[in-house]
């Protein structure tokens, strides 16, 4: 199976958004086998963020037809973003992915 | 003018937004302050939710103001159902574009919080939502939910709360949120969100007191304006529970000011020789007190009170309180006063209550309701004790207040009638309640002379005015009351027990 899809719903372009947004594109490589990727901005397509009932940006919504699930937050925790959302990583440029250090 | 000389335009009055809560309004000295936010506190069933309805409601139907729902707890269809029984229809006004709501209830979804975020999405929606009807007010219902929704979050929640709401304000729109408290009395709300966003505070109170649930609203603070101090009590009242105000409704307390007029002009008790002893007739517009012990003819002056009003062209209203319509008719019909010719002029309207029926809210508002429809010049409470057994303290104390001053206002001739708890002389708890309050009081005592009973009455008080400082003996007969000559070396009507003279 192929072409499910991750969509990201960000507000304007703030540093938060651009984090998450950069954060989305590195898991894109990631994950095997190929998704797609929607980025939404709620403040130009509110009525989008309506639809779908979204209070936090940024939050990444993965349209499982069984399952759906939702993460809020820059993704920058990758490892975690993975395992929630249920993906096995792929090495494709010959990197392992490591998670990223815990801010203190 | 001055205030465009100004290089900042600041209005030097706060324009005010009406909530539907005609008391509350004026609590508030005409309403919530336009383009600010106020948080609603009050335990579960406090009745938050209803008061942020009607303010959305009174805006939509009386203000041509549309309004934003943002609920956070309930869904819209609960919340839409919830309200049918106030009379507000959020279905209709969504369809005729006056409300817009943002259901924002929770999800359903696996949902985790990864990292720093905002709250854009829903601050982009209610603005969206506000664009689409235009409107005025927003309501958020309850915050506290929100915060229980990303409780690990609370630091991001409160700068994103101010967030949305600095963006609200500055859209000139007046915001009212609702929070959650955990106890009446204590912490204002859970998360403290008063402390960070809130311009007003507000409380409802829903207090169990000797078996009885009292509701009160305060107002807690009011940035930049003068508001009324302590508890006011309200009662909720559905769309079928008479005619009147519905939702939310506060009883106006004592009014800020004491700006009822006081007339010159008197009115007659309906007994001659009381209209003598009281300086020819008590003031249209007092309330007048007669206190004594049971059978010593309270409700007899009452009769007389009315047929005397009726007699000279008025219109007349009666609350009985302890005996039913029959008996006071009966009674009445005893003295040689037709009540039932009386009410099929239209000159006079007899209401008898149960004390218990409702609580004390209820009962003003009730008696608030009737006097509007009545319209009349003189009012008769038979007994203002017996409502004493509904709610003892400060719940009477205020009813008394209320009642007292409201009668005022409306320039109607007021009479209570008091119980004293003891046959001979001595003082109840509610005449001291209520001897301050009204403007004249009448005893009525059973005086004993030697071996024999008699009844005395005395003119204690009449403010403004010169009257009688005897104690005037009285008999009763089928005619009704006769006074009679004072009494000489008379007992000490205050006391109980063994008479002073007595002991000499």
């Amino acid at each position: 199976m192929s072409g499910f899809l991750l969509r990201l719903y960000i507000a304007g372009r703030s540093a938060i958004s651009q984090r998450a947004e950069q954060n989305l594109f590195q898991l894109q490589r990631l994950i095997e086998p190929d998704c797609k990727v929607e980025i939404i901005d709620v403040v130009t397509r509110p009525e989008l963020a309506e639809q779908a009932g979204i209070l936090a940006t940024p939050t990444l919504s993965y349209e499982h037809p069984e399952r759906p699930r939702r993460v809020i937050g820059d993704l920058s925790d990758t490892k975690r973003v993975l395992e929630f959302l249920g993906f096995r990583a792929q090495e494709k440029d010959g990197r392992a992915i490591e998670p990223k250090e815990k801010n203190a | 003018m001055s205030a465009q000389d100004a290089e900042v335009e600041v209005p030097d009055v706060l324009e005010r937004v009406k909530t539907g809560v005609a008391a509350f309004d004026e609590l508030v000295t005409g309403g919530l302050p336009r383009a600010r936010t106020t948080v609603v506190g009050g335990t579960p069933g406090s009745g938050k939710t209803i008061f942020a309805i009607q303010f959305l409601a009174h805006g939509i139907s009386e203000c041509s103001e549309n309004g934003v729902l943002v609920t956070f707890e309930e869904s819209p269809a609960d919340i839409d159902s919830n309200m049918r029984g106030f009379g507000w229809d959020l279905t209709a006004w969504r369809k005729a574009g006056c409300l817009a709501v943002v259901d924002a209830s929770p999800p359903t979804k696996d949902e985790l919080v990864i990292g720093d975020f905002d709250l854009l999405g829903l601050l982009s929606r209610i603005q969206h939502a506000a664009r689409s009807v235009n409107a005025k007010r927003i309501v958020l219902d309850s915050l506290t939910q929100l915060f229980d929704h990303f409780i690990g979050d609370p630091k991001v929640l409160r700068r994103e709360l101010f967030r949305i709401t600095d963006a609200l304000k500055k859209a000139d729109l007046t915001v009212l949120m609702t929070a959650e408290r955990n106890a009446e009395y204590g912490e204002i709300t859970r998360h403290r969100l008063e402390e960070f966003i809130a311009d007003n505070v507000v409380i409802l109170r829903n207090v169990l007191q000797r078996e009885k649930r009292r509701r009160t609203i305060e107002v807690l603070k009011m940035r930049g304006s003068h508001h009324a101090e302590g508890e006011s009590p309200f009662t909720i009242l559905g769309r079928d529970e008479g005619p009147g105000a519905h939702g939310l409704v506060a009883v106006p307390l004592s009014s800020l000011r004491l700006e009822q007029q006081s007339s010159t002009v008197r009115v007659t008790s309906g007994n001659r020789a009381i209209d003598e002893m009281c300086g020819g007739g008590f003031f249209r517009d007092s309330v007048t007190l007669v206190s004594g012990a049971t059978g010593t003819g309270k409700t007899l002056l009452v009769t007389n009170f009315l047929a005397g009003g009726v007699a000279a062209g008025e219109r007349a209203i009666l609350f009985g309180f302890e005996e039913s319509r029959g008996q006071l008719f009966r009674n009445a019909s005893g003295w040689g006063v037709d009540f039932a010719a009386m009410e099929a002029e239209g000159k006079l309207k007899v209401f008898c209550l149960y004390p218990e029926a409702q609580g004390l809210a209820d009962h003003l508002l009730a008696i608030q309701n009737l006097v509007d429809e009545v319209q009349p010049n003189r009012i008769a409470i038979d007994s203002i004790s017996a409502l004493e057994r509904v709610a003892p303290d400060v719940g009477f104390r205020e009813f008394l207040i209320s009642l007292t001053s409201f009668i005022k206002k409306r320039e109607i001739a007021g009479l209570y009638t008091a119980t004293s708890k003891s046959l001979i002389g001595g003082e109840s708890a509610s005449e001291q309640h209520i001897s301050t309050l009204t403007d004249s009081i009448i005893l009525l005592r059973y005086m004993q002379e030697q071996d024999v009973m008699h009844r005395g009455l005395m003119v204690l008080k009449m403010r403004g005015s010169e009257h009688a400082k005897e104690i005037r003996r009285f008999t009763i007969d089928g005619s009704g009351m006769h006074l009679g000559e004072p009494f000489k070396g008379a007992p000490n009507v205050f006391s109980s027990g063994e008479p002073d003279y007595y002991q000499r």
